[in-house]
């Protein structure tokens, strides 16, 4: 069995396969799942503040990029982490396979990192076709696998510093390229499979590195290219593959919820609809007709979502604040914002200050100049810069002023 | 060094100690069975299945392939590697549009179909670098006295 797992080990050797290859792709992969973890935390306490958090709302675009860039990050990943686990997959044949608790420890920390980074990954990529092939919650299980791959990211180069510092510079890496040998020929099958194996043709070093590196980085930009123009519209007309394209849907714009989905169609078109303002004992309802003559604001606003698309459009109505001074609450006021949907994690969201004061913070009822398409939320939505799609509340139904 | 790796570790099990209290917290037990299922199957996928096809293609090359100028060797792999990491990405999405979608904005095209021409588009690509690389080779030697 030793020797099965020695001859493996060196079977898997290529000029490819050496620590420093390994650091090489470690420290863009390292960068990858930092940029994702920070894009990441930013995007979740957007959506569940921690008490006293306050964000800003300008740049309005703040988000779609933060976003943006999770996304595309995360699909970056997909080629880097292949590329890292091929570079270090001879050492799953370390022989002895375990030399002691410690080591024991070192091999479960870096399964654990593996598999949770690559679930990750997947459960991130998956979720952003809205197909759902698994038995747990994916926001949380993404957040909290967030915590372990950074926690097992900070391990494995705790344990692994002495090869990374001897393998960071180029210079210090290329006298410690050493490919082991076998000490004596195998017999039988064993023996015949690595003879087969040993007779390919060995590539010079350079071009198996180049070729790998080219690999890896090809792939990269492939994956990147053909997918990063749905969050980022230079690349919109290469976008082949993202599961959303910018201009398509509704009024040229990409929707999350349907109305079918969300069940309001029959309330969302109901004649008798009306906005519920509330600031404590005062309530105010007002009419698409009522808010219609209010006076209006034209924002060029970004709609960006949680899974990475975004797209900015012409939207038209009257701002938040003009609203809270109708019922006598102050420009700044916290309010929740409640939908016509009877169900669903986001019929309700919180919006603090920072955002129901910016002028720019609208109910909007036109969008590009049009009727607001019930897709996009008809008679009347929520629009405020900086904010994730899922807390832009469609078929607006009540706002009210948060007790102070 | 030493001090900064006790440190790393320390924190670094510290913060999977977090996630696994966020996780615990927000699901119930057979939930957390199934993304221990998913995390063993993700191990045993890549180290037991993927890996080891991908070792056996690679062998597989290197000795069909001995006639042929190791150059033009890499430059296969890297088309084949490039094309295997978008299907990767693809395939998955392809079954989410299999599936359907009551939303039509979300997954709106024939990716399989898009795949297929990616991979034509990768072939011709391929056959073009080789292609540049010989006459660039034929060239360099009719220089050589």
């Amino acid at each position: 069995m030793r020797e099965l797992l020695h001859r493996t080990r060196i079977a898997l050797t290529t000029p490819s396969r050496t620590p420093r290859m390994a650091v090489v792709i470690g420290r863009l992969l390292g960068a990858a799942f930092l940029i994702c973890f920070a894009t990441g935390l930013y995007s979740h306490f957007l959506q569940e503040p921690l008490p006293g958090m306050r964000f800003s709302p300008s740049p309005s675009w703040l988000y779609q990029v933060t976003q943006g860039i999770h996304v595309t990050a995360g699909i970056a990943c997909v080629p880097l982490i292949l590329g890292k686990l091929y570079a270090v997959y001879p050492q799953l044949f370390q022989t002895p396979l375990v030399r002691g608790p410690l080591h024991l420890l070192e091999r479960a920390s870096i399964a654990l990192f593996v598999g949770a980074s690559l679930v990750e990954v997947a459960i991130g990529l998956v979720n952003t076709f809205q197909w759902y092939p698994w038995p747990f919650g994916f926001r949380e299980v993404h957040f909290a696998l967030a915590f372990v791959v950074i926690g097992s990211l900070a391990v494995h180069i705790g344990v692994k510093l002495p090869v990374i510092a001897r393998y960071w510079t180029r210079r210090r890496a290329e006298s410690a390229d050493d490919v082991e040998q076998p000490t004596a020929p195998a017999r039988g099958l064993t023996g015949r499979v690595f003879r087969w194996i040993d007779e390919t043709p060995r590539r010079s070093p350079e071009v198996s590195r180049r070729g790998f590196l080219t690999a890896v980085g090809a792939s990269v930009v492939g994956v990147v290219a053909l997918t990063a123009g749905q969050s980022f519209r230079v690349l919109d007309p290469v976008n082949v593959f993202a599961p959303r394209k910018q201009g398509y849907g509704p009024q040229s714009l990409p929707v999350n919820r349907t109305a079918e989905q969300a069940q309001v169609s029959a309330s969302a078109l109901d004649p008798g609809w009306a906005l519920v303002v509330t600031a404590g004992a005062t309530t105010r309802a007002f009419s698409r007709a009522e808010l219609l003559a209010l006076p209006q604001t034209t924002a060029e606003l970004p709609i960006a979502c949680v899974e990475g698309w975004s797209q900015t459009a012409t939207w038209t109505g009257v701002p938040v604040r003009v609203l809270l001074d109708e019922v006598g609450a102050g420009p700044d006021a916290p309010v929740t914002v409640t939908s016509l949907e009877t169900e669903g994690a986001y019929r309700q969201t919180r919006m603090g200050g920072e955002y129901s004061s910016d002028p720019s913070t609208l109910v909007a009822l036109r969008l590009g100049g049009a009727d607001l398409d019930l897709q996009h939320g008809y008679p009347a939505r929520i629009i405020a810069p900086g904010r994730p799609g899922v807390l832009q509340t469609k078929w607006l139904s009540r706002i009210e002023v948060d007790p102070a | 060094m030493r001090w900064a790796r006790r440190i790393l570790i320390a924190a670094g099990a510290a913060v999977i100690a977090l996630g696994a209290v966020v996780l615990a917290a927000e699901q119930t037990v057979p939930q957390i069975v199934g993304v221990g299922a998913w995390l063993l199957a993700a191990i045993v996928l890549h180290d037991g299945v993927l890996a080891p096809v991908v070792f056996g293609l690679d062998l597989l090359l290197r000795r069909t392939g001995r006639r042929i100028r190791p150059v033009y060797l890499v430059v296969a792999q890297v088309a084949v590697v490039v094309g295997a990491v978008l299907t990767l990405v693809i395939v998955p999405e392809i079954r989410a549009t299999t599936i359907g979608n009551p939303n039509p904005t979300v997954v709106p095209f024939d990716y399989a179909a898009r795949l297929a021409w990616m991979w034509v588009a990768l072939a011709a690509v391929t056959a073009l670098v080789c292609l540049a690389i010989a006459m660039s080779t034929r060239i360099a030697s009719r220089r050589r006295p």
